[in-house]
């Protein structure tokens, strides 16, 4: 799929709905390690994460996910009915050989709470910086990993939609789609709450859908 | 087609070279570079691909904000319209231009602002001539 994520962020810069793209293969990589590791670890966001010594397919931000087929629980493992923390245990000898499951980097829900918060800034502030006259927010924001288009119609929600580098056709017509969406599944229920988060199932359904249509009309090559 | 201004920040954060030539608006160095500093942080917890990963532009309705970054940590802006072409070719052609100026000029701080006579008036031939100006 070209399409990975879809936001919606409320007014105030709040999440109110996220979809992902569940197909993409979170594959992770085991192997076995002799002392001294020559991998360096370090702990970001209450995780053990490779912050330095790629290789064999094991990145930079790829997190400890298992010790031994123990399961590492944040910083900590249970280990002989103990809690250790993990860097501890890594950097004791008599602890290696061991096996180290890793896992590539995810986005769980809190952090995307805090990256629509983010883009909310940040799609204000570039309208603030701009050179030129009565610009708007950020439109689009390129990478060399992924592509985002946002779309705030006057009404100040934003839509957004993050893809592929390549995803370029058509997603004009998909965000203005997404927002007949809002409008016809959140706006038209009554016991939906103006800024809150969008739980109705058949808006999920819908917006599967569209994605998927989506897909099928322009296809693109990763 | 135009070129609106530029900036070149070092690794701590000072803007150490501005140059505007079509700005219509006020600029200001310590927002531009924390709003840097946070679309970077922005993109890379964003993206679940392997591997490093780096910010490339940003567009909106009237202008689009090219970007570079060298792993010294040098950070450039180019602030064109949404429509100018091959930039990305004329920001590196910018860093040489640092390179072989103030890089190279033993007498040029590399954590002050630039005061080099010669980087400016290169830089603004480099610009003037682009096809995108």
């Amino acid at each position: 799929m070209s399409i990975y994520q879809v936001f919606i962020i409320n007014r105030a810069g709040s999440l109110i709905y996220d979809w992902e793209d569940s197909k993409e293969g979170n594959v992770g990589i085991e192997k076995t390690f002799s002392y001294p590791l020559d991998i360096i670890f370090d702990i970001v966001d209450q995780k053990i994460s490779v912050v330095f010594g790629e290789r064999d397919s094991i990145a930079i931000r790829y997190t400890v996910a298992a010790i031994n087929g123990i399961t590492v629980q944040g910083t900590r493992i249970m280990m002989n009915n103990e809690e250790v923390d993990v860097m501890e245990y890594l950097s004791n000898e008599a602890n290696f050989p061991l096996n180290i499951r890793f896992m590539p980097p995810t986005i769980t829900t809190n952090e995307k709470i805090i990256l629509s918060s983010t883009f909310h800034s940040l799609f204000t502030i570039a309208a603030q910086l701009s050179p030129a006259k009565k610009s708007s927010g950020i439109e689009i924001l390129s990478t060399t990993k992924f592509k985002l288009q946002c779309f705030q119609p006057t009404t100040g929600v934003k839509f957004i939609v993050v893809g592929s580098p390549s995803m370029t056709t058509g997603i004009d017509n998909f965000l203005r789609r997404l927002y007949e969406l809002y409008a016809d599944y959140a706006l038209k229920n009554p016991f939906y709450s103006i800024d809150m988060p969008i739980r109705c199932q058949r808006f999920d359904d819908a917006v599967k859908n569209l994605i998927e249509k989506h897909d099928k009309y322009h296809m693109v090559t990763i | 087609m135009t070129i609106y201004n530029f900036y070149l920040f070092n690794k701590d954060g000072c803007c150490v070279s501005y140059k505007e030539w079509k700005r219509e608006k006020e600029a200001e160095f310590r927002l531009m570079y924390g709003m840097l500093l946070s679309l970077r942080s922005f993109s890379s917890k964003l993206s679940t691909k392997s591997g490093q990963q780096q910010v490339k532009s940003y567009e909106t309705n009237q202008y689009k904000m090219n970007y570079l970054e060298t792993p010294s940590g040098l950070k450039m802006v180019l602030n064109t319209d949404p429509l100018a072409s091959g930039i990305s070719e004329l920001m590196r052609m910018i860093f040489q231009l640092y390179v072989d100026i103030v890089v190279k000029n033993p007498l040029i701080d590399p954590s002050n602002v630039i005061s080099s006579e010669i980087f400016e008036k290169r830089l603004s031939e480099l610009v003037e001539k682009h096809h995108s100006f």
